[in-house]
């Protein structure tokens, strides 16, 4: 199977809807719309989970962490996070979480916090320090108690990729690498999108009865394209990966929501995370985590889990809250919080377009059923929205025993069947991740990759422990065979470059090895020269 | 316990010293922690590849260009010369079957298949030594993703070559690719290293390759001969046509015979060579080494004339950082600020500005000039073997 270009779509008569965005959120929509019978097309400027969706801290929220400040905010939560453990059970890894707490203040927010949990719906229960030592024997020795929440972890990755697939099979088209230039208006109303390719520079203008805005932080401006005003407003969150795995269940500080304060388990590795901070518009494209941002979030970790003080850290990112100013707050400081969907007909006066963003990775489903109920009214139509109950494709069947992680099982769920059907597809691509080659071949035919960045958000492939030093060559000569060897060729340095940036973060002493392991590597292959190339570019 | 010379490292570089003490008959031993780098090796040996980047084409012509603090500035030219062609002697008595100059380099493919300038490279493996034909034809072993053979393709295509590909599969590589692992470089070469399994290659490469011309080149992986370079010389004598081995990348066969090879060679000279032991503590008095420790047996006093340390870069363990910045774990030594050990013109180096008189260092952990670009081997047997000739009895 071959993935549409814009050429192939650039003919077709009107779409019902044009989703702008492939995050989390664009690529519910384009499910939601297309499993109620709208011919749907998605447009992405870059590849699938890029922004927000594919830099953030991968927490399936029990809701507890709102519940005191915001119930409403909370009990969504805990309702989503019930839905996806039946329709995306290959998506998410059922750890359960902890709040812990470490000094008396802590155990005053304890109280209030089992409190608000139980108004909300979200079952807490209460664990002495003991009980928590046993359950998690990394914890600080310390700790004064803890409250068990049904938090867990979840693959934004696999996740937006399975509805993506669910979107195709209903009929929409989906096109990666395609950015919208602006909105394109015709007396008060969004009749269409100017795009253009970015790999070839075509451009084209294509049309659709609702234009849906899921473009996360960059959706004001796309707004501003046609006239309306929506302020948001960026606010920075960074992360370490942890090279190892102290706890199993995700561990919260118990106090009210601050940097550095929860550690969430992936796989082998930990995720300590985050922080918080408003950042200019201009460098939400180009973020990397600061001196002082590991330091803190490090220190803080540390009181939590000690062992966190002597683990290696492999990489560091950070990602983009796509927050948006509070309409009644005339300062435009305030913060709307939870989900924001606008119809700018009632909003702007500007109709056929609306826009979904706000909420959070987990609550994408909600956001995606609300922005298809606006759609819908508008078209005319009267379909159900049947997300809540259809599993997505890989979680078909219930999860009675949770794959092996670095598996492609653990993945693409029920579908990683279909992956080892050719002879040799067996053979293991990334051993850190147990990439196989049926499962690039997969990526590759059924998910649209073409570069092995595109691959690394698929599969996994160069995220464990050799950061690609092993696989990337061998993933190489697979971009070459299946797609074509002229992108190939500048792929790897890409690749390393971009490896590059996360271990720089992760602090000067990994940060030295690794590139002398880098360096090393590409001696081998005969491209020494391109080594210091991309090290000395990078700032 | 107490010995002429103790190097320390079993990369290129402490082997290299090791042969060339040991075949003067002195009493020498090697101890070497992990996996010697010269696993790493692709069949090619680099003297100076490039400089700024570009391609050199004579090694010996641009090393005036070269940093004052560049082991070959410190050795000199002459000695550079001499130790170079002393080298090649090296490598082809261990049974090393290079060919090549240090007068002038030749394109050594990588396992990307792009020409890279190089000093020697052996004689079974894809380089220009001989002029190449202008058509290839890429053997694909069916499910062998190890050498990224499309690209491959592409690149000697780009470098103007008419490149064909053909699958090669047998019964004993079909086996190996139901299994997860069957098809990792080693693991296939020990499969295809049996009597049968070779024969059987060598049956179907010739069935393969039959309908195109003699002079068509043709290029298998490099997946023969893990333990000596003879079996992989014997299997393309005995095909009847022309066939060069490409490099794939670490771990590779190639890499695997090359130490294979030095090893043994230096063990037959009667050296003494001690894997997995670490060197742990070693102690300086009065500018001189007075004994070392090792974590086989932390009490023992391990006694020499001479030290070579041999102990690579951070990626090896040679070098380590502490809050960013780099330090040599064993003796302390000065470094220069990209954090590579300094010398003097005889190759020792200083604790805290004081010469330590029996003590060498040699190969990658000592400072280079970041314009040069593939030296690595050159300046790892060469200053082994600057080392050597400064040691007497
Ligand atoms: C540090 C941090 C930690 C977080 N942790 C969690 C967590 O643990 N759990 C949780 O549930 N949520 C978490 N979130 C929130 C969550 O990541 C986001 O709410 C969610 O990913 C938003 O998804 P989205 O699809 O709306 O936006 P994005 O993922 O940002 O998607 C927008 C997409 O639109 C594309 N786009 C933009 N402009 C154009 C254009 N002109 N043309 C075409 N395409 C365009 C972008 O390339 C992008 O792919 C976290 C966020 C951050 C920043």
């Amino acid at each position: 199977m071959t993935m549409p270009e814009l050429k192939d779509i650039a003919t077709r008569p009107a779409f019902d809807v044009i989703v702008v965005g492939g995050g989390a959120t664009g690529a519910g929509v384009a499910r939601d719309c297309a499993l109620r019978g709208l011919s749907t097309l998605l447009l992405e400027r870059d590849d699938y989970a890029t922004g927000a969706t594919g830099r953030n801290h991968g927490l399936l929220h029990s809701g507890a962490r709102y519940a005191v400040a915001d119930r409403a905010n909370a009990a969504e939560c805990i309702a989503e996070n019930h839905i996806l453990h039946t329709i995306a059970n290959h998506c998410l890894e059922n750890t359960e979480g902890l709040f812990v707490g470490l000094t008396a203040e802590d155990l005053e927010y304890q109280s209030v916090l089992v409190e608000s949990c139980r108004q909300a719906g979200i079952g807490a229960s209460v664990v002495t320090a003991d009980e928590a030592l046993r359950l998690e024997p990394a914890l600080n020795p310390d700790l004064k108690g803890a409250v068990v929440v049904p938090d867990a972890t979840i693959n934004p990755f696999s996740l937006t990729h399975a509805n993506l697939l669910d979107a195709r099979r209903h009929g929409a088209v989906t096109l990666a690498g395609v950015r919208v230039e602006r909105l394109v208006v015709e007396a008060d109303r969004v009749t269409g999108v100017k795009v253009v390719e970015v790999r070839s520079g075509t451009t084209a203008t294509l049309h659709a009865a609702v234009v849906v805005n899921a473009a996360g932080i960059w959706g004001g401006r796309l707004l501003a394209s046609a006239g309306i005003v929506l302020p948001m407003l960026p606010a920075k969150g960074a992360m370490l990966v942890m090279n190892g795995r102290p706890c199993k269940r995700v561990v919260n500080r118990c106090r009210p929501p601050g940097n550095g304060d929860i550690l969430v388990p992936d796989g082998t590795v930990s995720i300590l995370g985050t922080t918080s901070e408003r950042v200019d518009f201009d460098q939400v494209d180009d973020l990397c985590v600061t001196d002082a941002e590991r330091r803190l979030l490090l220190a803080e970790g540390q009181q939590l889990v000690p062992a966190l003080a002597s683990m290696p850290i492999m990489r560091a990112y950070a990602g983009v809250r796509p927050l948006v100013a509070d309409d009644s707050d005339p300062t435009g400081r305030a913060v709307s919080r939870g989900i924001v969907c606008l119809d700018h007909a009632t909003r702007d006066g500007i109709d056929g377009l609306v826009t979904i963003t706000g909420g959070k990775l987990i609550t994408y489903r909600l956001m995606a059923e609300q922005a298809t109920d606006l759609v819908c009214a508008k078209i005319g139509l009267s379909a159900p929205c049947q997300t809540a109950t259809t599993p997505l494709p890989g979680s078909e069947t219930p999860a009675f025993i949770a794959p092996r992680p670095h598996t492609p099982q653990r993945r693409h769920g029920t579908l990683a069947a279909q992956m080892s059907a050719i002879d040799g597809d067996r053979t293991i691509v990334c051993e850190c991740e147990g990439v196989t080659l049926g499962e690039i071949r997969y990526a590759i035919n059924t998910l649209g990759a073409t570069s092995l960045d595109d691959l690394r958000r698929r599969t996994r492939i160069g995220m464990g422990q050799c950061q690609g030093r092993q696989c990337a060559c061998r993933a190489l000569g697979l971009i070459a065979q299946l797609l074509n060897p002229e992108s190939a060729q500048a792929d790897i340095v890409r690749f390393l470059t971009e490896r590059w940036k996360g271990i720089q973060a992760s602090g000067p002493d990994n940060a030295l090895l690794q590139a002398q392991l880098i360096n090393d590597m590409l001696d081998q292959l005969g491209v020494g020269h391109l080594a210091c190339q991309h090290q000395q570019d990078t700032p | 316990m107490r010995y002429g010379t103790i190097i320390i490292g079993g990369g290129l570089s402490a082997i290299t010293a090791g042969i060339a003490l040991a075949r003067r008959g002195r009493r020498v031993a090697v101890i070497a922690a992990g996996q010697p780098s010269a696993r790493f090796n692709n069949g090619a040996f680099h003297l100076l590849g490039r400089f700024d980047r570009q391609p050199v084409e004579s090694p010996l012509d641009a090393i005036s260009s070269l940093a004052g603090q560049h082991p070959y500035r410190l050795i000199g030219q002459e000695n550079v010369e001499k130790f170079a062609a002393q080298a090649a002697a090296i490598l082809r008595t261990a049974g090393v079957n290079i060919v090549g100059s240090h007068k002038r380099n030749v394109n050594a493919y990588s396992p990307l298949g792009l020409p890279e300038p190089a000093w020697l490279v052996r004689e079974t493996v894809l380089s220009d030594h001989a002029p190449l034909p202008s058509r290839l034809a890429l053997l694909h072993i069916k499910g062998f993703i190890d050498s990224p053979l499309p690209m491959v393709a592409y690149h000697l295509g780009q470098n103007g070559f008419q490149v064909d590909t053909l699958e090669i599969d047998t019964p004993d590589i079909a086996a190996a690719r139901r299994t997860a692992a069957g098809m990792r470089t080693l693991a296939l070469a020990r499969t295809l290293g049996g009597h049968k399994a070779l024969a059987a290659l060598h049956a179907k490469i010739r069935e393969v390759a039959d309908p195109l011309p003699q002079s068509v080149l043709l290029v298998l992986p490099a997946l023969i001969g893990i333990d000596n370079s003879y079996t992989a010389q014997l299997f393309r004598d005995n095909l009847g046509r022309p066939l060069a081995f490409l490099p794939s990348p670490p771990p590779s066969v190639l890499g695997l015979r090359l130490t294979t090879e030095l090893r043994h060679y230096f063990q037959m000279l009667g050296g003494l060579y001690r894997t997995n032991q670490r060197v742990t503590t070693a102690h300086t008095a009065n500018g001189r080494v007075a004994y070392i420790t090792t974590d086989a047996r932390p009490g023992m006093h391990l006694e020499a004339d001479n030290y070579i340390l041999a102990t690579g870069t951070l990626a090896s363990g040679g070098l380590v950082t502490r809050d960013g910045a780099v330090a040599e774990p064993l003796f302390n030594l000065d470094l220069n600020p990209d954090g590579r050990v300094t010398v003097d013109n005889n190759l020792h180096p200083s604790q805290q500005g004081q010469t330590i008189d029996n003590l060498y260092a040699i190969g990658d952990i000592l400072a280079r000039d970041p314009r040069a670009g593939a030296d690595r081997e050159g300046v790892a047997m060469l200053t082994a073997l600057h080392a050597a000739r400064q040691i007497r009895p």
